[in-house]
């Protein structure tokens, strides 16, 4: 029987019924693994034989009546910057050929303690720069509805894998679209969540103020079962929120009637293509067939997010890549004669062009009078930023948006021209500013690839999101898996 | 002619953990033995700001007069260099947790209020072993260590002085329990910052940075030799070259070290993975009252 393209849910039905054994499950997704994998390159490291010691053992635990965790005998990929102690990570860097951390990232104990098995680490942009999963070193990840298609990124090899049924779920990183935009290219749901929410301990940093970890799911259930998972407090990382844990699951069926959806109308702008903005007035109109009220709001500082974003991100960006010296781990260049030779040849062979190019311009923005000129007039546009969605969520509950303005993209067309390929972050780089969560799930096809749908919500108000999803999820059909 | 003296002194604190690991802060051990993810800066670990790091430095800013700045934040120095693991030193810089207070040096009619600038929180960083003549080893023990750095005005006028505040400081520290002000292991050093003015003709010399002096002894010769430099050369009309001079205590006398021009450009830069110190005026009068008896100079106001 095939399982791989089941959802979460389903499987742990089976599992709990004794229909199926967590063995079998594994070797279905890794016979998938076999016929797909190379035709997609989601993967840079497959964990086999760890992952076959899981399940036995889960088997085990099932057959004497033992309980198991929440996610036990559940398949995952996690993107190649959350550290995973014994694992190659290696943020799809030549910088981080072989480094293997000894500690691992906060959600994946979460998850290993809730019994996930692990499969592998996921493809992405290096260090999480690009849009595209491109600039990785290793490999290029294929869009698995079209291979001449680019999968996005950065997070795209988590978004291929669990599209093209390589694995039920796999975490991606968000910055200023990471884990949204591929979601929507692949046709799978990603959730960022509230900044704060999910611990970042183990997230290797790309910009520290904007990073958040989030899933990527079949569907918008096994979003809500991944997010119990890995949400709360964690005391090793100082900006994880205190709050009370909430369950996603609890309410996700409730409906939407009365709720009030705002589209903005920055959101919808001249860049955007035809059949996305066709797919979203669709979607509107199912929204209100549910009994949601949907009204035009205004964001009037969308149009400063990109500047404030680029200059936000890749300062941070050049401060938390400093510490790639090659003097303690990683790679080290064989040509130096003193140790300023050793750190800059190290990082000139290290890094790939858009690394180099955003630790630059970072570089730049702080440099002297720039910091008061650039980075700290953007974060005063930030502040004005997020005061616009705190109007709109006094008088709505949710937002409506594009993920992207158009479908994905043809392979090899986002790598060399920079400032075209920062356009794709328009509508998902605002959410991470305001630190608000946002969601992408699947909203129609054109021309044989996924449109997405995204929807933000106050900060913390996940569960507003989910519901909102599952409502549209649940009276439409675009929730398909590619025919490979 | 008068010398102006301002001086920047580092102090290790006695915590038993470094500034944002579980680590031990105790010196001696083999070398790399107190190491973790964190003070060895690998990639996507996050600091922990430790709690008693800030108390030690309230209590250092309330021994020195200080305002204890109730919203107080880290910052990321960015500089590279093999003894700092992350290509940045976490410190305070533009909102440091103490500013505006003095110290009294002299007895009776010769009192003299030494104004003190700031106190900050940073963390060490390690340190470099030149063991052959090809290599260099590095020990990390030191690593993320908590310091408080003061920052005097520039009120002092002769080694004499100097050595007198430095003294007197030394005793204040040690009285709170702070750190142990061992000037020879590192946990009591001064950064010396020194010209000299000719009041009358209204000139004066660049001011001349001498690094990690870390005895008094040292401290007062340095100087000397510093004073009679720049005084020459004010007679002389001639200008000295604004530079870090390195004390040379077996050639008694300083060298340049390199443009300090460099050292401007350490991109400042918000440490946003540590939320702000935000303090009550309960909290700092907890540690007020902790402190009163130890010292005459910290009175009931
Ligand atoms: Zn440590």
């Amino acid at each position: 029987m095939e399982f791989f393209n089941l959802t979460m849910h389903q499987i742990k039905e089976k599992l709990g019924k004794k229909d199926v054994k967590a063995t079998e499950i594994l070797d279905d997704v890794l016979k998938r693994i076999d016929d797909v994998e190379d035709k997609i390159g989601a993967h840079i490291t497959l964990t086999e034989d760890m992952a076959y010691k899981k399940a036995e053992e889960i088997d085990k635990k099932i057959e004497n009546n033992q309980s198991i965790g929440i996610l036990g005998g559940i398949p995952m990929s996690i993107k190649d910057n959350i550290c995973t102690e014994g694992i190659l990570t290696t943020c799809a860097s030549k910088m981080l050929q072989d480094f293997v951390p000894p500690y691992s990232a906060a959600v994946y104990e979460k998850l290993l303690t809730e019994d996930a098995v692990m499969l592998g680490k996921s493809n992405m942009d290096e260090f999480g720069m690009g849009s595209s999963t491109e600039t990785s070193f290793y490999k290029k990840t294929k869009n698995p509805w079209n291979m001449s298609k680019v999968p996005g990124g950065s997070s795209g090899g988590s978004a291929a894998a669990v599209s093209a049924g390589e694995c039920f779920f796999a975490l991606g990183s968000d910055t200023g679209g990471s884990v949204r935009q591929p979601s929507a290219f692949c046709g799978v749901v990603g959730l960022k969540p509230t900044y704060g929410l999910v611990s970042r301990y183990g997230l290797i940093a790309v910009a520290n103020s904007l990073d958040q970890i989030g899933p990527i799911t079949k569907d918008v259930k096994d979003c809500a079962l991944v997010l119990n998972i890995i949400a709360g407090h964690d005391p090793k990382d100082a900006t994880s929120d205190k709050r009370k844990r909430i369950d996603y699951l609890q309410g996700l069926d409730d409906g939407i009637d009365g709720l009030k959806i705002g589209i903005a109308e920055q959101y919808f702008d001249e860049e955007l293509s035809e059949p996305v903005e066709n797919a979203l007035l669709e979607a509107i109109g199912v929204f209100k067939d549910l009994g949601a009220t949907c009204k035009m709001v205004s964001l009037p500082h969308t149009k400063y997010a990109m500047a404030v974003y680029y200059i936000i991100s890749q300062s941070e960006i050049s401060t938390n890549l400093s510490r790639f010296d090659g003097v303690k781990y990683g790679h080290r260049t064989s040509d130096y004669k003193n140790i300023d030779e050793l750190i800059s040849n190290t990082r000139g062979e290290g890094f790939g062009d858009e690394v180099k190019r955003r630790i630059i311009m970072g570089t730049y923005w702080l440099n002297g009078d720039n910091y008061k000129k650039y980075y700290e007039k953007a974060n005063e546009i930030r502040k004005f930023i997020k005061q616009d969605f705190n109007n709109i969520f006094s008088e709505c509950d949710v937002l409506l948006a594009p993920v992207t303005a158009t479908t994905a993209f043809d392979l090899g067309l986002g790598c060399n021209i920079p400032s075209e390929k920062y356009k794709v972050d328009r509508y998902t780089v605002p959410a991470n500013l305001a630190g608000i969560p946002a969601i992408s799930i699947p909203c129609g096809f054109h021309d044989g690839l996924p449109i997405g749908m995204q929807l933000m919500g106050r900060k913390f108000d996940e569960g507003t999101l989910l519901k909102t999803a599952k409502a549209f999820e649940g009276s439409t059909d675009f929730n398909s898996r590619p025919k490979l | 002619m008068k010398t102006v003296i301002g001086l920047e002194i580092h102090v290790g604190l006695l915590t038993k953990s470094k500034m944002f690991c579980s680590c031990s802060t105790d010196l001696g051990n083999i070398q790399n033995s107190q190491c973790c993810p964190v003070c060895l800066g690998m990639p996507g670990v996050l600091p922990s700001l430790n709690k008693k790091v800030i108390y030690y430095g309230i209590m250092a800013g309330l021994a020195l007069n200080c305002n204890i700045n109730k919203r107080s934040k880290m910052v990321r120095k960015n500089y590279f260099c093999p003894e700092l693991v992350k290509g940045y030193q976490i410190t305070q810089y533009d909102e440091p947790l103490c500013s505006g207070g003095f110290l009294e040096i002299g007895r009776g009619d010769t009192i003299k209020k030494i104004g003190i600038n700031r106190i900050h929180i940073e963390e060490d960083t390690g340190e470099s072993i030149h063991a052959y003549e090809d290599e260099t080893l590095l020990d990390y023990n030191r690593s993320g260590a908590p310091l408080i750095e003061i920052i005097t005005e520039p009120h002092l006028n002769s080694g004499e002085e100097t050595r007198e505040f430095l003294e007197t400081l030394k005793d204040i520290l040690k009285c709170i329990g702070v750190s142990d002000v061992k000037t020879g292991e590192g946990s009591f050093c001064f950064d010396v910052n020194i010209n000299v003015v000719d009041t009358g003709r209204n000139i004066s010399t660049d001011i001349t940075k001498l690094k990690n002096l870390n005895s008094f002894k040292s401290v007062t010769k340095a100087i000397e030799f510093e004073e009679n430099r720049h005084r020459q050369l004010i007679e002389q009309n001639k200008d000295t070259c604004r530079g870090t001079r390195h004390r040379d205590d077996v050639e008694n006398r300083t060298r340049i070290m390199g443009a300090e021009a460099v050292t401007d450009e350490y991109r400042y830069f918000p440490e946003t993975d540590i939320m702000s110190i935000v303090l009550s005026d309960e909290e700092i009068n907890e540690i007020k009252k902790s402190l009163t008896g130890l010292l005459p100079y910290i009175g009931g106001s």
